[in-house]
């Protein structure tokens, strides 16, 4: 329990540095009214379009009144949607939610059996194979991939839609897409934990006490090998968000990604620090996660 | 002569990496001269000419013509020059930074160390792109803060294993000897630590140069890399998504050289790895 509450008031402390860097980073990128109301905007308007969105305070003075707002779960309002980020965000996480976990979801079930298999029949044909398509997996990236679908299921065979969300059917290529990403390292990650653990003292005492094979893959192999799948859980999350904003981008879908483009481009600051809060507390969520289950699975960690 | 014979020893699959690899250099070197056109002279009468396909007005176009009648063979080769220039520029950025930092929190150790593994703890949290559609929202996206910028990717890979190098070396016999002979913190992680935690931290760089391009095309795929009418695979790519119908080849074409490119970075990546890892060697 005391390693659990350590690591979470850890993440705390790192996300409250990731607000203020962002928050002091963004203060320094110049004038965002002035980008907002663009060229032609008299000084009166701009000085009253500052203060109505409490930029005319000093820093210190506008970072606290920030940071009180985001602890009560108001990041302000949107520059560019004019509007409050709150209402931008509960309209656009949904979807995004949907992308990132069920392609995390397909990917660990793909790819966790394959590195399995790959390997148990280490050296043979469906072993070089899958290394074969992990390779390939880390050098193309998930935005080709998806231009590749679409030029053959939208636009040659006219199979799926190309663009927005609906529907099963507007899944198919963006999650495909996504579970691209992420297959390739979980594969391998389980491959070369679960050789790790095939040579193990206590796989060679199960063995030796006449365990047959399966029941040892089962009871000691796999067990043991999940655990390093399992601490990538968070970073495979960051990737697949990562993954997402591109993906999202080109397939037209109504997600946090392409908030988050749209957002740099029009240099709609709360916005953005909204979205990379976000993004932060959701890793290090599932971090803290990890750690719980940890625990569960590995009793030598978290015992001093 | 010892790398000669390893080289011959490679299987394959490296050899032909290797060389995909030295015709992407020699691409992006030497650009001007390789390239058969300007890359941002325009053909409006030869638009979406097909690869092979052969232009009136300006001839010969061995990947086709894009929606301006620009030669993409052309074009994809200047955009190895931008690929390159990141992948060789952006991983010294990183590797400098992340190894300095590295070595630093591993050999001071205490609450520098304790500091510095925070920073990389932040960093995990955080996807790297994101931080880069952050910087760009503030600085802008001119080369001069996207090298730097993205070269940042991958530093705390880097650090962890100079950390690592430099823990392993605090505690060693030839430190303390040097210790005991006066020689400066500096000199002792700069002459005795550093080059022990090298071999590491190099495999991690062959790794990380995939990354590193793949970032800057994706980047630029989203309008927010290297501006126009400078050409990148990323934006090529990009350009190409309205024409997958009628002109594929705007897309796959830039698309291919990417794919060449970084699979052979990888593939040569893990041989090194394996060359360099002797536990690996025997598995």
């Amino acid at each position: 329990m005391r390693y659990i509450a350590i690591r979470f008031v850890r993440s705390l402390v790192t996300l409250w540095l990731v607000v203020t860097l962002v928050f002091f980073g963004m203060r320094l990128a110049g004038d965002p009214i002035r980008i907002m109301l663009g060229d032609t905007a008299s000084p009166a308007d701009i000085a009253r379009v500052r203060e109505a969105y409490g930029l005319d305070q000093p820093f210190v003075v506008q970072y606290v009144k920030y940071s009180a707002n985001v602890a009560q779960g108001d990041f302000g309002n949107s520059l560019s949607e004019r509007r409050p980020v709150t209402d931008v965000l509960r309209e656009r996480l949904p979807a995004t939610l949907q992308l990132t976990v069920l392609s995390m979801l397909i990917a660990l079930l793909i790819g966790i059996p394959a590195g399995l298999i790959a390997a148990v029949r280490r050296n043979s044909a469906i072993d070089r194979l899958i290394i074969a398509v992990t390779f390939v997996g880390q050098a193309v990236p998930g935005f080709f991939i998806a231009i590749l679908f679409i030029t053959l299921f939208a636009v040659t065979w006219g199979l799926l839609p190309s663009s927005g969300r609906g529907d099963w059917r507007y899944l198919v290529m963006p999650v495909a897409a996504l579970v691209w990403g992420d297959l390739a390292s979980i594969a391998r990650i389980t491959r070369v934990s679960v050789l790790e653990v095939l040579n193990a003292d206590y796989v060679r005492t199960a063995r030796a006490k006449g365990l047959r094979r399966n029941q040892v893959l089962i009871w000691h192999v796999i067990r043991n090998a999940l655990v390093p799948v399992l601490t990538m859980l968070g970073f495979m999350l960051a990737g697949t968000v990562a993954g997402a904003i591109v993906v999202e981008n080109v397939f037209a879908w109504p997600g946090m990604g392409r908030v988050l483009q749209n957002a740099v481009l029009k240099r709609d600051f709360p916005l953005i620090q909204a979205v990379v809060m976000l993004i932060g507390i959701a890793v290090v969520i599932v971090n803290l996660l990890v750690d719980m289950v940890y625990g569960i699975v590995d009793p030598r960690i978290g015992k001093p | 002569m010892r790398m000669w014979k390893t080289l011959r020893r490679a299987p394959w699959s490296i050899r032909l990496a290797l060389l995909a690899l030295l015709a992407v250099v020699l691409m992006a070197v030497f650009s001007p001269i390789v390239a058969p056109y300007n890359p941002e002279a325009q053909d409006l009468l030869g638009r979406l000419a097909s690869p092979g396909s052969t232009s009136t007005l300006s001839g010969y176009h061995l990947l086709g013509t894009d929606a301006l009648g620009r030669d993409i063979f052309s074009r994809v080769i200047y955009g190895a020059r931008v690929s390159i220039t990141f992948a060789v520029l952006g991983t010294v950025v990183g590797l400098v930074i992340g190894t300095l930092l590295g070595l630093i929190a591993g050999y001071v150790g205490g609450r520098i160390d304790h500091a510095i593994m925070f920073l990389v703890d932040v960093q995990q949290s955080i996807p790297f792109i994101v931080l880069c559609l952050v910087a760009i929202a503030i600085f802008g996206n001119s080369q001069t803060v996207l090298i730097p910028l993205i070269g940042l990717a991958g530093w705390e890979g880097y650090a962890r294993y100079a950390r690592a190098g430099g823990l392993a070396a605090r505690n060693s016999q030839y430190v303390l000897a040097s210790q005991a002979m006066g020689a400066s913190p500096a000199q002792i992680v700069l002459r005795h630590v550093l080059p022990n935690a090298v071999a590491p931290i190099i495999v991690v760089a062959t790794l990380n140069v995939t990354g590193v391009i793949l970032l800057e095309s994706s980047l630029s795929f989203l309008g927010l890399g290297v501006q126009p009418p400078t050409p990148t695979w990323g934006s090529m790519i990009s350009d190409g998504r309205q024409y997958l119908g009628s002109a594929w080849w705007m897309a796959v074409m830039p698309g291919a050289a990417m794919i060449i490119t970084t699979l052979s970075v990888t593939l040569v990546g893990d041989w090194i790895r394996d060359m360099m890892d002797p536990t690996i060697r025997q598995r």
